[in-house]
């Protein structure tokens, strides 16, 4: 039986680099999985962690949105976003500091290709908070309403800071 | 100078390309956004603490004890 999980790419941050872009995704699978493991490489800001924005395509118009839960200070609390240009519900904790914990992904993109269908995404993301030492987990129900197959997702830090270059996303296409 | 590292998933060539101009701006419009909903979201916590605080001490005076208050608000 033919693997029915098959790894298309993985790309590593440069310490300067404050995008990682896959790009020329090919249509062959049904599904595709990202797994990523985050630091900042940039020290001196203020946030202990930083959120990592997701484009398809090179979309940055408002036709996103994030419907979370997370969890912080021992309590649980939801947020939502629409008309977003972005999805959001991934961190990066810093690499500076008395932690260096990786933040960490997982994002779930079914039926990437399907030009029919509007696309949803299950995220679930985790950092740790170095301010206050505690954790951050956030699981999202997140949608890009477009039809158009995924060819290209961006990862940004949006605090204009850079990933190191142990920072890791990984590309699974599920058949 | 901040740069893109991208990956062609059907070459697997990677490459490494300083960012525009346009994207450096939506990096710097997405820093301020989020430094702006992340003081909004903390000020609602630390509302959201404060009242509830302030409803425990307000059952607390109608008689409940601390156990019949967690069992309500948890």
């Amino acid at each position: 039986m033919a693997s029915a999980i098959t790894k298309i790419a993985e790309l590593n941050g440069t310490n300067s680099s404050s995008v990682i872009s896959f790009t020329s995704i090919p249509s062959t699978y049904k599904d595709l999985m990202f797994f990523g493991s985050l630091r900042n490489f940039a020290s001196g800001t203020s946030y202990s962690h930083q959120e990592v924005k997701i484009n398809f395509n090179g979309d940055t118009g408002t036709n996103y949105w994030d419907a979370y839960s997370y969890q912080r200070d021992n309590t649980i609390r939801y947020q939502m976003y629409t008309s977003s240009d972005r999805l959001r519900p991934i961190v990066c904790t810093t690499s500076s500091g008395s932690t260096t914990a990786y933040g960490t992904f997982r994002l779930f993109c079914p039926g990437y290709r399907d030009a029919s269908l509007y696309k949803r995404f299950d995220i679930l993301g985790a950092a740790h908070q170095t301010s206050n030492g505690m954790q951050n987990t956030i699981q999202s129900n997140s949608g890009w309403d477009q039809y158009a197959a995924i060819t290209q997702v961006d990862f940004t830090n949006t605090l204009a800071n850079t990933f190191t270059t142990d920072s890791r996303i990984s590309l699974y296409g599920i058949k | 100078m901040a740069t893109k590292t991208v990956i062609n998933c059907a070459t697997g060539e990677q490459t490494i390309v300083e960012l525009t101009a346009e994207e450096v701006a939506l990096i710097e419009q997405g820093q301020a956004e989020a430094e702006a909903e992340r003081k909004l979201e903390e000020a609602a916590a630390a509302q959201a603490a404060v009242n509830k605080a302030a409803g425990q001490d307000k059952l607390k005076a109608l008689g409940l004890t601390d156990e019949e208050i967690a069992a309500l608000v948890g």
